[in-house]
């Protein structure tokens, strides 16, 4: 069966155009960066060569997203969880992702993560391929998911 | 009379026009690219309130980062979103040496803005690829003599490496930069409805 319909040929030339919305996102991605970058070096070392505990992503692609990637796995514990999480309270519509990116288990292991948002923590984690002392790790208001939630 | 041979036939058309025009986008966005970094002009540079040419702000020596905290939307429009750095930013904060020049030519040289979000979030390509790029770098100074800080690395030569990294054939390199080029790509496909068959 036939199913054309119409398509948005100028979405992307829309959101090019948003100069508010990119000075919006500009602004809370700043922000929350500078927020994330203080709440980590209290837990670990940044690095983004894979030599410390973290890398945290300085790239802003436009989404309402900040980027974590953790290298060593202490860096899932509840409490580092909940400490991002404070950052978001006035920004009830942004996430911060933490990937799991742990040096040598680039085949080994599937992408797995947090989703952080104000509301809830979506818990990506694959925990069968955690040692048992991070398996037992909860996050409170938290949902099973994945890292297309 | 329109059948429905013809209809699928044009329905088969249309897909392949719009992927084909988001290819011929994305090399136009590439072309212009090559030509700012060429003529060292970049009409996205960052402008100040007056709409004088900026650099955006400084080396904050607390972050590395560019940039002292932001505290109104005026200053947020420095910073909006620039998308992927080809030559990352680690190579700036490494090399404390580096002309404002080049750091500039570096800053410059991003993706801009990318609209695709349904990939995989828990996806972890930064490591790999500041890691390669370091090295490529860091042979990138040998080879033209220039000092492990990058003193006296020219705009010239920043182009020329960046150059480098965009023709790079290393997997880890390439990987990085094809998938996000193929996720623009695909964000400009259209999901047909389902369902209904």
């Amino acid at each position: 069966m036939f199913h054309g319909g119409p398509v948005e040929m100028n979405r992307y030339e829309r959101a090019r155009m948003s100069d508010d919305d990119d000075d919006e996102q500009g602004l809370a991605w700043e922000t929350l960066y500078d927020g994330i970058v203080d709440v980590l070096k209290r837990f670990g070392a940044d690095d983004p060569f894979g030599n410390g505990d973290y890398l945290i992503v300085d790239d802003n692609y436009g989404h309402r997203r900040n980027i974590v990637e953790i290298h060593r796995l202490h860096m899932l514990r509840p409490e580092i969880a909940t400490a991002l999480r404070a950052l978001l309270g006035d920004y009830p519509d942004w996430e911060i992702v933490v990937a799991v990116d742990i040096p040598g288990t680039e085949t080994a292991w599937p992408r797995m993560g947090l989703i952080i948002r104000k509301h809830e923590i979506i818990d990506g984690l694959q925990r069968e391929f955690l040692p048992e002392d991070v398996r037992k790790f909860t996050y409170p208001d938290s949902r099973p998911g994945t890292g297309y939630d | 009379m329109v059948t429905m041979r013809s209809l699928l036939a044009i329905d088969t058309s249309l897909r392949r026009l719009r992927w084909q025009l988001a290819a011929t986008r994305f090399s136009l966005k590439l072309r212009r690219f090559a030509t700012a970094t060429k003529a060292g002009f970049n009409p996205d540079q960052l402008r100040d309130d007056y709409g004088r040419w900026s650099d955006g702000g400084g080396l904050s020596s607390r972050t590395g980062r560019f940039r002292s905290r932001v505290t109104d939307v005026s200053a947020a429009r420095r910073f909006r979103p620039k998308g992927h750095h080809y030559a990352d930013r680690q190579l700036q904060k490494q090399s404390p040496e580096m002309s404002t020049e080049v750091r500039k030519v570096f800053e410059n040289s991003t993706t801009g803005k990318l609209l695709d979000r349904r990939s995989n979030k828990f996806d972890t390509p930064h490591r790999v690829y500041n890691d390669t790029v370091k090295d490529l770098f860091k042979g990138f100074l040998d080879k033209n003599g220039i000092d492990k800080k990058a003193k006296g690395m020219t705009a010239e030569q920043a182009r020329s490496f960046l150059k480098e990294i965009l023709e790079s054939r290393d997997p880890r390199i390439r990987r990085f930069n094809m998938l996000i080029l193929l996720r623009e790509i695909m964000h400009h496909v259209p999901r047909w409805p389902r369902g209904n068959e």
